[in-house]
């Protein structure tokens, strides 16, 4: 009663105190705790203190629900390590237990941790459980430790503590996750099989061992056996889990993400130490990096204990980051396959921004033989891996541009395929070629597949025009490159020539060098011929499929915009695909042909106002190719296109199908009907009112604009064809009406000349 | 049933003639696919005055095995010196321990592999040294076996893979045959891949290239004791309860048959031409149907035999004669080469576009 009085009456003498917030109490009373064991000496008398107890108790429940921050652990740590206090094993375990972090553990308590540790290492009687769950406290907090330099530094002591069988499994991890190649010698590897043949193969040594031997596999070349699932088992599932959670928990308020690189690091290293077993029979499609061939490579000399200096070069097996790849990038050895880049971005990356001819040369051979010999028969995993591998080979062109694997590919198989097999990859694949000449172009792909084309269905002619529409666009983006690279060159070395002569700036015409003009011109002339043709031809036996005309007009879309989005100095008219489109039944594909015209006509426009050489012509005459100069004086193509425009015209709008025209410009309705037809059709028999295509729109229009008792017929329509251009418009075809608008000048027949 | 044409000039061309809008158009001048080059085959080592032609070896152990033949892609950085293969023969010991095969034998004894140089197989300047690969294994009791037999070798071939600016990088082997243990001969194969960056794969034989070993080796004079020419036709497909048809010729009545086809001594032939071999093969085909009623020229070779070698379409030789030694590997070898070099994609774009 008096003590509890005494203890009232402490308490109300007391000062009044301000109230504290709940974690000032907690912090308070914690440091308390803390103080009191600092204060301890080798006199004081624990038994039965119950300010020691009480204490002990204060600090455990504390970091089993707050953590402990940096400070606080730090000094933890030197109360559990202090020799001189009679603290028993037992409470300095139980401390240990409550080193949990609120954040980060200070690399300077975990260095503490191992200078106490590597005291007892080599004195009798050795290390304790105490150093042992100390060891696996460090383990636990791993990654939350702030800086790993000054470890890495200890690794040599560290591993001194493979010599104590209570320490082994847990410094083996340890050492596991701090390894790095200069710290594998010669010295260490054979320490570790002596303590493998004293003590048998524990699966913690066979797993450093494991590690070494990634770094220096010629310091490790006997068999490590790969029987164990996992190499370091987890200890301390409990104590791990509330790290994890009161870690968790706090991190909501703002951790620093500095070393969230590192924790990628850490857990890419700690995922090697569950090594799955894999089957010794089963070859992998495409091989894993690694650097076997270091092992016998001329610069390794076996006798020597420690490793020369290589810092110079770094395997890339060894990389366990993004971070430690990009640092070492210009050094970086390749792996020993370098097939291992058809799977693996990072080398790619790697072979995009240091392309070495010899490791190209490598790769070509390899895929060179795996298409010539690995696939042997065509049952279902065969073909499964054949499909992989051209995935592969397909991912790879996309995404290493400097050099190509595909031309020697397609060369020797696309003559034997049946148009059936992987089409949608053999197209991309045919999407990603680059040939040098039309030639080789025409060759490799173009004559094989232009077989396929004429023997397979509608669906396979579909594919294959888009895949050339496709490789249209990817030849005249490439081309652009190049040439603009070659323009801006050859117009600095044009003003300098300028200002050197003169000694004054002179604006001079940009002269491309001709012969990469002519070439890529040629090369993309030609596809379109080719195309122009195979298509018509297509049409032709698929009765003007609707599918074929979609993929045709995408094509068409895409000619007419060399010139203006791709800067191509070409403007190709592809006429026998355009007349011939021009009869389908489908007002939508007469739309988009619009479309396409009004492209052409302002791709003419543009050539004419544009300071730039360029070429204009048509698919019927691509011989006679002639140039559109800057001044203005007109071409072949240009008189072509102006008597599409006209037969155009004059069929949509002007319903003057037959009739003669002034001018001597071409028409490809320049012929007679015969005679039995000659009263059937009449020169507006393909307007837009009048046309099989239109029918359906007409009728819609005069059910909507007449009374309903009215007998119609589509010619009613012809004194209100403004009108009808509107209601086409409603009807989501504005592109006649943008046709008329920018063709026709006027509402007097006066058509527009270029 | 086909007659022996009699003018070589009447043979059919192979052509897949489909008539398009481009049928007309002429292919690029040196270019003719694969299949419509007439190919020609040397049936006799080029003479080389620098070897020294009166030193005999002895390829008696090559002789009266059954061989089992893989392709070799280019093998980079494969040095052929004493140092080097000390290294490799250590490496190879590594990874033999290491397969964890229960090939190991009962009695317990160690493997060790030795690398050799296999001399009297460069029969062409540019051909690299053959290297012998032997695996032996000590018993307890004393004594060694040989139990793993293997030969990387390169006869006389026409085309390289390797464009000619790295050929100092790479080793072209298009063959490597082994007899011994199939574990064994995969940890061999998978080394190779692993430390020198090439890839390997069984090497198979078409019923063309069947056609042309039969046709040149029964070229050749073997004496009167010498093997039957043999073609074994597969039915595997065809018909039920029959695997194989074994046709056999005495290999005098083949030299014979050549003789009338050549009109010449057979002795100063030095190649064969594509027409030649379907002369032959089919004037024996022919001989066959008419004898058997069995329309041979439509099934599959699945294995030939000659005096100087037998090959099978799964990739198995035995050879017999030491005389003829170069004749059948300079086909295999050729005929691995060919493939190869088919799918070319380093001779026409070896060259870096920096500027993509």
């Amino acid at each position: 009663m008096a003590s509890v009085l005494t203890r009232s009456m402490s308490l109300e003498s007391s000062p009044q105190l301000e109230p504290e917030s709940p974690s000032k109490r907690r912090s308070s009373a914690l440091n308390n705790a803390m103080s009191f064991f600092l204060q301890l000496d080798a006199n004081t008398v624990l038994r039965g203190n119950v300010k020691f107890h009480l204490s002990v108790d204060q600090i455990v429940k504390h970091a089993m629900n707050h953590g402990l921050t940096r400070e606080q652990i730090t000094t933890l740590i030197k109360i559990i390590v202090h020799p001189n206090t009679k603290i028993s094993q037992a409470i300095r375990t139980k401390l240990v237990k409550c080193l949990v972090p609120s954040s980060k553990v200070p690399q300077s308590a975990v260095v503490r941790v191992i200078s106490w540790i590597s005291t007892r290492v080599f004195s009798d009687p050795g290390p304790t459980n105490l150093h042992s769950v100390l060891l696996r406290w460090i383990l636990l907090i791993y990654d939350y430790i702030d800086g790993y330099d000054q470890l890495h530094k200890l690794y040599d002591i560290i591993f001194c503590f493979i010599h104590s069988y209570l320490l082994l499994p847990h410094a083996c991890h340890l050492l596991f996750l701090l390894t790095r190649k200069h710290d594998v010698k010669l010295f260490k590897v054979q320490q570790l099989l002596q303590l493998t043949r004293k003590v048998g193969p524990e699966s913690c040594i066979i797993g450093l061992l494991t590690i070494y031997k990634v770094f220096c596999p010629h310091l490790v070349p006997m068999k490590l056996e790969h029987s164990h699932k996992v190499y370091f088992k987890a200890h301390d599932s409990t104590w791990r889990s509330t790290i994890q959670e009161i870690v968790a928990a706090n991190q909501a308020a703002g951790d620093d993400n500095g070393l969230d690189t590192d924790r990628a690091e850490i857990k890419i290293r700690k995922e090697k130490a569950f090594i799955q077993v894999k089957s010794k029979r089963q070859k992998l499609l495409v091989p894993e990096p690694h650097s076997a061939s270091e092992e016998i490579s001329e610069e390794t000399d076996l006798n020597t204990t420690s490793l020369p200096s290589d810092f110079e070069h770094i395997h890339y097996a060894q990389l366990d980051s993004f971070s430690a790849y990009l640092e070492a990038l210009d050094k970086i050895e390749y792996p020993s396959q370098i097939a291992a880049a058809l799977k693996d971005k990072k080398l790619q990356l790697l072979l995009s921004c240091h392309p070495d001819q010899i490791v190209i040369t490598r790769l070509c051979l390899w895929i060179q033989h795996v298409f010539a010999f690995g696939f042997r028969n065509t049952d279902k995993d065969e073909c499964e891996k054949y499909e992989q591998l051209l995935q592969m080979l397909l991912s790879f062109s996309q995404n290493v541009q400097s050099f190509s694997v595909v031309e020697g590919f397609l060369e020797c198989s696309l003559p034997l395929w049946d148009g059936q097999r992987f089409t949608p990859l053999i197209f991309s694949l045919i999407t990603c070629f680059k040939p040098s000449t039309y030639n080789e172009l025409h060759y490799c792909v173009l004559d094989p597949l232009h077989r396929l084309f004429f023997s397979c269905d509608v669906y396979f002619k579909s594919m294959c025009i888009t895949a050339l529409t496709k490789l249209l666009h990817n030849l005249s983006i490439i081309n652009y490159g190049n040439m603009s690279s070659q323009e801006e060159q050859t117009q600095q070395e044009g003003n300098k020539s300028a200002r050197d002569a003169t000694g004054d700036t002179v604006l001079n015409e940009t002269h491309l060098p001709s012969s990469t003009l002519d070439n890529t011109q040629s090369i993309l002339l030609k596809l379109i011929s080719f195309l122009d043709a195979v298509i018509v031809a297509g049409m032709m036996m698929e009765d003007d499929h609707y599918l074929l005309q979609m993929t045709t007009l995408d094509f068409l879309e895409l000619v007419s915009s060399l010139f203006q989005k791709c800067h191509i100095p070409l403007v190709c008219l592809p006429l026998r695909v355009i007349h011939r489109l021009l009869l389908s039944d489908c007002p939508a594909t007469l739309a988009r042909l619009c479309e396409v015209i009004n492209s052409f006509r302002e791709a003419f426009t543009a050539v004419r106002s544009s300071r730039r050489d360029a070429v204009t012509c048509d698919t019927t005459l691509a011989n006679q190719v002639s140039v559109l100069h800057p001044t203005g004086s007109k071409s072949k193509g240009v008189d072509k296109f102006n008597g599409l425009l006209l037969d155009i015209m004059g069929m949509l709008w002007q319903g003057r199908l037959f009739q003669e025209r002034s001018n001597k410009l071409e028409s490809i309705f320049h012929f007679k009907p015969p005679s039995h037809l000659a009263d059937k059709i009449k020169d507006n028999a393909l307007t837009i009112y009048m046309g099989p295509a239109f029918l359906g729109l007409a009728y819609k229009f005069l059910k909507e604009t007449q009374r309903e008792d009215k007998k119609i017929h589509p010619l009613q329509i012809e004194p209100f064809k403004d009108r009808y251009l509107l209601f086409l418009e409603r009807e989501n075809f504005p592109e006649f009406k943008k046709l008329v608008s920018t063709n026709i000048k006027s509402r007097i027949d006066k058509t527009a000349h270029l | 049933m086909t007659e022996t044409p009699q003018n070589s000039s009447t043979v059919p061309s192979k052509i897949l003639h489909v008539y398009t809008p481009f049928s007309a158009r002429r292919r690029t001048p040196g270019t003719a696919p694969y299949s419509q080059r007439q190919k020609n085959r040397k049936l006799t080592a080029p003479s080389n005055e620098s070897f020294e032609s009166v030193e005999i070896f002895d390829y008696s152990g090559l002789l009266k095995k059954t061989w089992r033949l893989y392709s070799l892609s280019p093998l980079y950085n494969f040095k052929v010196n004493a140092q080097s293969f000390k290294k490799y023969a250590r490496s190879l010991d590594a990874s033999l321990t290491e397969d964890k095969c229960s090939f190991a034998s009962s009695n317990g004894g160690s493997e060790r592999s030795s690398f050799t140089v296999y001399k009297g197989l460069k029969f062409n300047a540019d051909d690299p040294e053959a290297v012998q690969i032997q695996v032996t294994e000590k018993r307890n009791g004393g004594g060694s076996t040989i139990v793993l037999n293997a030969l990387m070798f390169c006869v006389d071939i026409g085309d390289h893979p390797v464009p000619a600016a790295h050929k100092a990088h790479f080793t072209y082997y298009p063959v490597i045959m082994i007899t011994g243990n199939k574990l064994r001969s995969n940890v061999v194969l998978n080394w190779l891949e692993r430390h020198f960056d090439c890839h390997t794969s069984p090497l198979t034989f078409s019923n063309n290239d069947l056609r042309w070993i039969l046709a040149c080796c029964s070229t050749r004079d073997a004496g009167h004791k010498a093997a039957p020419v043999l073609l074994q036709y597969s039915l595997q497909n065809v018909c039920e309860g029959i695997k194989t048809i074994d046709c056999r010729f005495e290999s005098t009545f083949c030299r014979e048959l050549w003789q009338r086809i050549q009109n010449t001594s057979l002795s100063s032939l030095t190649t064969l031409k594509e027409d030649d071999v379907e002369t032959f093969v089919g004037a024996l085909e022919s001989h066959l149907e008419y004898t058997m009623h069995i329309v041979f020229s439509k099934l599959t070779l699945s294995e030939v035999g000659t005096p100087i070698a037998y090959v099978s379409s799964q990739g198995k030789i035995k050879l017999f004669q030491s005389e003829d030694i170069y004749l059948p590997l300079h086909l295999v070898s050729s005929i691995a080469n060919d493939k190869l070099t088919q799918f070319s994609l380093t001779q026409t774009k070896p060259v870096l576009n920096t500027s993509g």
